[in-house]
């Protein structure tokens, strides 16, 4: 297999541009015809609202209220509903939040229900409305500084790598890095998963985990080259033995990191079983697949091409 | 080592886990009016845990349906339905509805720019019905307090995100305030005496100290003092919160002038004020002449939300309509559900017992050990969490277990080579030693990487990021000793035992010439 992959390494690099470039030429259209090159999720998105607000000391928990809106909304698909209460427990606001998809004449209708039914539960000073929000997204100051920061490791990962093994190994991870970043924006334009500001902070795990997985392959390489028992073998045979040997590894890390976040997210599913609720897993999991791409298939495509660059001691 | 030294150093790293396991994640009452909050249910939480602190802003003019039902037939008469919010010309200063709506997109983004530039884990920004503005920030709430166990860390954290939306929702102009009338410059009579009611503005009467007094600015509405401040920023520094402004050279000369003026004046007072909203007060006994200005703040909290909507303000960032005041803030349940913090939790719990059990189950006995390695290191970044404050996010809590399959891997890598090493027919502790021989510069290449980009997220980033970044340095951190240690306690605990190999699930190569 790694052998495959580095006779074919020209095709490897091709897929990786492709991918992003797919990737970019559906976020710029989407740009232009679905409101944003990334489709911006939860807190950004815009959201029809139904609110009961309630200040009846006798239901401080909004328990009737509660039940009330459960009732009336529970066919309408409500993405979101939240409890909230003022200093001292009043007043109470019950929220329900529906995609612009919702229908208006549904919600209309739910809206009326609602009142009515609360009336005649004794709580005629309650308010129900439904509101259209428009959200606004600027999440431009966490990612400025968050690029900044990523920027300033994956220099410092490619002047380490310099030093410590090969000019063509630090560049080589210098593109894996580009291409992990590449491909996390491209899959988050393609697969249009909903995206907050979770994602900035998911952009430096991929940047993260690919550093580690680059540490160690590149660590198995420089050491079979300086193994004198290899002294005659072909560079590319030494770089696809060392893409193996580390891909068991590789693989645990890219496993074990996307069943931690499957576990994390089947709890958080049982705690709302909203889809919603799901959106930041797809964005932690459109994290990983990435980086196992980048270290397992473009980690020793590239070096099988830039590492011409380095000399080996014979 | 003996077996019995190698039984008590085992027995106090497990008392020691169990008793640090114990307090950092139960809860019970101490007696029936004091309760103990555990470690874990002390660190504060996300929105996704404890969803937001929120208010809805209205510009003057603009009311809720609520307010609408309450006026008289002939008041009503005055506003129009803007979806289920009113509009009325004639209350909002003559402004049209386009001209309102117009302003409050404009003022949302800036709102937005606020609470991205404060460096929040979360935060939303929405236009209501075009005609208001909706914004939330995390409660910030741990989960004793969310739950109700703790009124008092409920209380404190309610303030703080309320007052956090009281700074960044501030709307109006920056105007440096005194409450004194006249202010006599010297001590005898012939000093001349300054009457500020000359500069008189829209917010003298607004009762901005709260005790119904009057306040007046300094220097006229016609000048712009947004020009004397370059920037405004805020940092902690051992334990003291500190606002520090740099100002211009035309900044330096005015704040000389100001500040010399507020020394001769009764209260000595310099209020900064944003609109109507008191964000500093300034005690002036003496000149101020620097290019700096640094203030003590009461808490970090406090120095963000006033450094980030001053400089805001004197970027240019202010708000264009007049709001009315907040008059109500509200917390949510968690955006995740009710219980989301406790089933995300249980899910932490999950993953680390199913890195033990998958340890134990490949690595014997030495599963064991290392699993009780994963479980300090669960421990170290719990009690990390709560002594750094950080406030716990879905990033941060896949960064928590990041961290955890960091260690394992690490281990994983050293352990395949102890294997490998096997194979070649040394020894047991052969083995162990020529495998973390081979193995040490990849693990140290490892930890170094990711602890300098830990730290550069740490210090760089702000939000969630910053946040990653910090529990990602005391994790690698944490990680790299316990490597260590776990090769410690292998030593410790594989020490009474009489087959080495078998204590790991390894298999030494027979040789012909062995048998």
């Amino acid at each position: 297999m790694m052998n495959k992959i580095v006779k074919l390494r020209h095709l490897a690099i091709i897929l990786s541009v492709v991918i992003i470039a797919i990737g970019m030429a559906v976020g710029t259209v989407c740009h232009f015809v679905a409101g944003g090159f990334f489709n911006y999720g939860d807190e950004f998105a815009s959201y029809t609202s139904i609110e009961v607000t309630t200040s009846v000391p006798e239901d401080i928990f909004g328990d009737t209220v509660r039940e009330v809106v459960s009732d009336e909304i529970s066919s309408l698909g409500a993405y979101e509903v939240s409890f909230s209460e003022g200093a001292g427990y009043v007043p109470n606001t019950v929220i329900c939040k529906f995609y612009t998809s919702a229908p208006a004449d549904e919600i209309a209708s739910a809206v009326s229900s609602i009142e009515a039914r609360l009336e005649a539960a004794g709580m005629e000073d309650a308010t129900v409305g439904s509101f259209v929000n428009e959200g606004v997204a600027d999440g431009r100051h966490q990612l400025m500084f968050a690029a900044i920061a990523l920027a300033s490791a994956v220099a410092f990962q490619t002047i380490y790598f310099a030093l410590r093994f090969r000019p063509g190994m630090a560049l080589s991870s210098l593109c894996n890095q580009l291409v992990a970043v590449g491909l996390f924006a491209s899959l988050l334009a393609i697969t249009r998963c909903p995206v907050g500001l979770e994602a900035i902070a998911f952009a430096a795990l991929t940047v993260v985990l690919t550093m580690i997985c680059n540490a160690i392959f590149f660590d198995k390489v420089k050491k079979s080259f300086k193994d004198e028992a290899n002294a005659k073998a072909d560079r590319l045979d030494l770089i696809a033995d060392g893409a193996r040997t580390t891909a068991k590894l590789n693989a645990f890390v890219f496993t074990a990191a996307a069943i931690t976040a499957v576990i994390v997210a089947i709890f958080a599913i049982i705690a709302s079983p909203a889809a919603i609720t799901l959106a930041p897993f797809a964005v932690c999991l459109l994290s990983i697949i990435p980086c196992a791409f980048a270290c397992a298939v473009f980690s020793p495509a590239s070096y099988a091409l830039i590492g011409v660059i380095d000399r080996r001691k014979k | 080592m003996s077996k019995v030294k190698s039984a008590i150093i085992t027995a106090i790293v497990v008392i020691a886990i169990v008793v640090a396991a114990v307090f950092g994640v139960a809860s019970f009452n101490v007696s029936a009016t004091q309760r103990y909050n555990s470690i874990a249910a002390s660190i504060p939480l996300g929105s996704d845990y404890t969803g937001y602190v929120f208010t809805t802003i209205y510009p003057e003019g603009v009311i809720t349906q609520s307010e609408f039902n309450a006026l008289s037939d002939e008041d009503k008469a005055s506003y129009v339905a803007e979806g289920d919010l009113y509009f009325s010309e004639e209350e909002s200063g003559n402004k049209t509805l386009e001209e309102i709506k117009e302003a409050v997109s404009a003022d949302a983004a800036i709102i937005s720019q606020r609470l991205s530039e404060r460096g929040l884990t979360d935060y939303y920004v929405s236009v209501r019905d075009g005609i208001s503005i909706v914004a939330g920030v995390p409660s910030g709430y741990t989960y004793a307090a969310y739950k109700g166990d703790s009124s008092t860390d409920r209380s404190n954290a309610l303030t703080l995100s309320a007052n956090t939306l009281g700074y960044l929702l501030a709307d109006g102009e920056l105007t440096l305030r005194t409450s004194d009338a006249s202010i006599t410059l010297g001590d005898d009579d012939t000093s001349a005496t300054v009457d500020m009611t000359q500069n008189a503005d829209e917010y003298t009467d607004a009762d901005i100290l709260g005790d119904g007094s009057a306040t007046y600015p300094f220097i006229g509405p016609t000048e712009d003092f947004t020009q004397y401040f370059s920037s405004v920023t805020s940092y902690t520094f051992g334990g003291t919160h500190v606002l520090s402004f740099s100002l211009t050279e035309e900044g330096r000369e005015k704040m000389r002038e100001i500040s010399s003026t507020a020394a001769y004046s009764d209260s000595q007072a310099i209020y900064m004020c944003i609109g109507d909203t008191q964000v500093l007060s300034i005690t002036s006994s003496s000149t101020i002449d620097s290019d700096t200005m640094q203030f003590s703040m009461s808490d970090a909290s406090v120095a963000g939300d006033t450094a980030t909507v001053l400089n805001s303000v004197v970027s240019g960032g202010t708000l264009s309509a007049d709001y009315r005041s907040i008059d109500t803030v509200l917390s949510s349940t968690a955006a995740g559900g009710e219980n989301a913090a406790l089933l995300a939790f249980i899910g932490c719990v999950v993953v680390l017992a199913a890195l033990c059990v998958a340890a134990i189950i490949k690595y014997k006995k030495l599963g064991g050990v290392l699993s009780l390695s994963f479980i300090i290191l669960a421990l170290v970044m719990l009690y990390a969490l709560y002594i750094l404050s950080v406030q716990v996010t879905l990033e941060v809590l896949i960064t928590c277990l990041g961290v955890l399959v960091l260690f394992a891997a690490t281990n994983l890598f050293v352990l395949n080579e102890v294997r490998a090493q096997c194979k070649t027919g040394k020894t047991m502790q052969a083995a162990i030693k020529a495998a973390y021989k081979r193995t040490l510069m990849g693990i140290i290449d490892i930890h170094v990487i990711i602890l300098v980009a830990a730290i550069l997220l740490a210090s760089v980033a702000v939000g969630a990021a910053a946040a990653c970044g910090l529990i990602l340095v005391v994790g690698t951190i944490a990680s790299y000793v316990l490597y260590w240690f776990t090769r410690f306690m292998w030593h410790t605990c594989s020490a009474p035992q009489r087959n080495k190999f078998a204590f790991g699930g390894f298999k030494r190569e027979v040789y012909g010439d062995d048998e």
